[in-house]
This record gives structure tokens, C-alpha cells and sequence, in this order.
């Protein structure tokens, strides 16, 4: 069995949090699927070197496996605007047309529709302030991830280090978009873009990956801007407040594995 | 005129397909679900990035037609290994059979059409 460096390492948990995160939003079984992908990956990863698995052997192996919302397919909006096909990113990841017994479409109660109403009020009056304590509790502890088994009790936004505000997720759903579209950008024209720019042609419909305003590479006051040594295999995108002070104190970064990081770690 | 663009036609005849080739991949006993993906990705164009067949597995799984156990290696972590249900059997059979009426088909239109413009 091949070593780790603790950051090839960490890169993994990071992954395979953003998996579990998206397929659970799925709601798909994400204990089981991230334990499959951490065996696969670390046998490809370990398959591939003598002594030690580095991070760039990691990101190698990710590459061929898919980045998280290749895997699972979630939170990408149905198209782009602008864009009148239909997501690369989406075609990857395919959900089950079979059922065994496909269950027969049954008229509802109005009765049975209230007490569904009101059992469902009741779960939501006593689940949201204890995710909001537990949330509360873990932050004011320091606690860090040790385990993809702490993301059980997270949501989709609450991550290994600490609880986002609302701009910040919102640069995190913008760096995830850019990384979708550039697997598609990639499919098109077998190379990353190596501006934001190229993302948006104004006057292609078919070469709109991203929003306009993204495009500029200003949104949420953060800069967006991505760099590339090698844009047949690699980019970067980086996230920098535009007035750190006003605006957040925090840097994200993405690159072609689709693994979101802050101020330099997978979150 | 632009290019003509099938990217929608191919995803959606690629996920159904992929099922197909899963079930029947399975038909002959257990694999071990990293050789699962890997057999699947040797057919050309089916998968474009091996993470994704690891949720359809879930899936299946959940919906009843595969079953899944683990057995320990004397090497590394425990191996899950992926067969058939008695429902995936049966799913199967009625796969294949569609499939068949398909192809059947469909090479029948098209040698219709190829006849008329012959």
C-alpha cells in the first residue's frame, strides 16, 4: 500500500465532502457512494506510482474519475442561459430509469394532504433550530472535519471550516458554474478557457457557458479570473474580495477537478 | 447555418444504455464494483468519467435490482461486490428483450428508407 502526502490526503476528504454534499441534496445514499469513489480512487491513485501518492498523482485520478457534480449530477440549472443544449456536465451522471414495481399515481385527500402539511411543519419547528445550535456549537468549538462522516449533520453549505455567509456561498455556486462550464467549453473545443471572457461569446448562443455578468469576472464583489500553464489539461480560477474589508477576508480557487478550495484548502 | 448538435440525443440514449449495459454486465454472477467500472468504461463513448456509474450503482441497489456485499482483502479496504437481484433478473430479461424489438426496428426503417431512395 503506497504513502500519502497529508495534502494528497486532504484533497481527498475535500473531494469526497462535495460529493457527499451533493448527492445527499440529491438524495442519494451518500455514505455509500463516497465510500465506493475513496476505494476507487485510491486504487487508480496507488495503481499509478511507486512509493507515495502526491497531489498531482491525485488530481490525475480525479481528472478521469469526474469532478463532483460530474459524479452526481446536482445543482446545475437545467440549462444555461443563453445556451439552448442541454449541460456536458449533466450527461455523466445517470440516474436510474428502471423501477421494479414503478408505483401507481394515487389520488391524495385533502385530509391526508394536511396532515402531511402539518406533520411536516412540526419536523421542520424541531429539526431547524437544532441544526442551528448544532451548527452554533461546532463553530464556537473550533472543530475541524476529521472524517467525511462528520458531513452527515451538514448541509450543502456547512462545511469543514466553518459556516459560510451568503456572499460567499454564492461565489462558491459561481466557482462551481464556471467549473461546469469549462468540461463543456472543454468538449467543444478540446481546450480550458484561459480567460472568463472566452465563457461568454455575445454573439454565439452556443458558446454562452456562463452568465454575462460573470463573464466581466466581477460579481458578489469578488474578481474572478482564471490562469492556465497547460489548457489542454489544466486551469485555475481564483475568487479574490474586491475590498477585502467589505466585502469577506477569504479566497476560493477551483481548477479542472471541480474541488473548491478556501484560502487554499478543500472546503 | 450552424452545426448540427446531437450532444442531448447522446446523453439520453447513453443513460438508458448504460443501465442495459449494467445489468447485464452482471448477469453472469458478482463483480467487484471497481471492475464494474472499469468494464464498462472499455465500451467506447458509454462512460465519459468513471465516478458517475458509482451512483447509478446506489441507485439501483436502493431501487432493489442489485445486490451488494462486502468481503474483506487481504490487501487494502473491504471489496464491495454488485450482482443481480431476482427483480434485476427479471428487469433484465425485459431489457433485453425491448432492446431487441428496438434494434429490430429500427434496421427495418432504415433499410426502408434506404430502399425507397435506392
Amino acid at each position: 500500500m503506497a504513502e500519502w502526502t497529508p495534502e494528497a490526503r486532504e484533497y481527498l476528504e475535500g473531494y469526497l465532502a462535495q460529493v457527499s454534499a451533493l448527492a445527499r441534496q440529491k438524495g442519494d445514499d451518500a455514505d455509500e457512494i463516497a465510500a465506493d469513489l475513496r476505494v476507487h480512487i485510491t486504487c487508480e491513485a496507488e495503481k499509478a506510482v511507486d512509493a507515495v501518492v502526491t497531489l498531482d498523482d491525485l488530481r490525475r485520478t480525479i481528472a478521469v474519475v469526474g469532478t463532483p457534480e460530474q459524479v452526481i449530477d446536482a445543482g446545475l440549472p437545467t440549462a444555461i442561459p443563453g445556451t439552448p443544449r442541454p449541460s456536458v456536465a449533466r450527461e455523466d451522471a445517470p440516474t436510474p430509469l428502471l423501477s421494479p414495481m414503478p408505483p401507481a399515481p394515487r389520488a391524495r385527500s385533502s385530509v391526508g394532504c394536511w396532515i402531511v402539511g402539518i406533520v411536516a411543519a412540526v419536523l421542520c419547528a424541531i429539526a431547524i433550530p437544532a441544526i442551528v445550535i448544532a451548527g452554533l456549537l461546532l463553530v464556537r468549538a473550533g472543530k475541524r472535519a476529521e472524517s467525511m462522516y462528520m458531513y452527515h449533520v451538514e448541509s450543502a453549505v456547512r462545511f469543514d471550516r466553518g459556516v459560510y455567509t451568503a456572499n460567499e456561498k454564492a461565489v462558491i455556486d459561481s466557482l462551481r458554474t464556471i467549473a461546469s462550464a469549462q468540461t463543456q467549453y472543454h468538449a467543444y473545443t478540446r481546450s480550458y478557457a484561459t480567460t472568463i471572457g472566452a465563457l461568454y461569446a455575445p454573439d454565439d448562443l452556443q458558446m454562452q457557458f456562463i452568465d454575462a455578468e460573470l463573464a466581466i469576472g466581477t460579481k458578489q464583489g469578488y474578481v474572478f479570473s482564471i490562469t492556465s500553464t497547460d489548457p489542454a489539461a489544466r486551469w485555475k480560477c481564483e475568487a479574490k474580495p474586491s475590498v477585502q474589508s467589505k466585502d469577506g477576508a477569504r479566497a476560493f480557487t477551483t481548477d479542472e477537478t471541480g474541488v473548491i478550495f478556501c484560502d487554499g484548502r478543500p472546503i | 447555418m450552424g452545426t448540427v448538435n446531437i450532444d442531448n440525443w447522446v446523453v439520453q440514449l447513453r443513460k438508458g444504455v448504460l443501465e442495459l449495459c449494467l445489468v447485464n454486465l452482471l448477469a453472469n454472477g458478482e463483480i467487484y464494483g471497481y471492475d464494474v467500472v472499469k468494464q464498462l468504461a472499455r465500451v467506447k463513448g458509454l462512460v465519459v468519467t468513471e465516478g458517475t456509474v458509482y451512483p447509478l450503482l446506489s441507485r439501483l441497489r436502493k431501487a432493489g435490482l442489485l445486490t451488494a456485499r462486502l468481503e474483506e482483502s487481504p490487501s487494502g479496504p473491504a471489496r464491495k461486490y454488485y450482482g443481480l437481484s431476482s427483480e434485476g433478473r427479471q428487469a433484465r430479461v425485459l431489457m433485453n428483450a425491448c432492446w431487441g424489438d428496438l434494434l429490430k426496428g429500427i434496421a427495418e426503417l432504415q433499410k426502408e428508407r434506404e430502399g425507397n431512395h435506392g
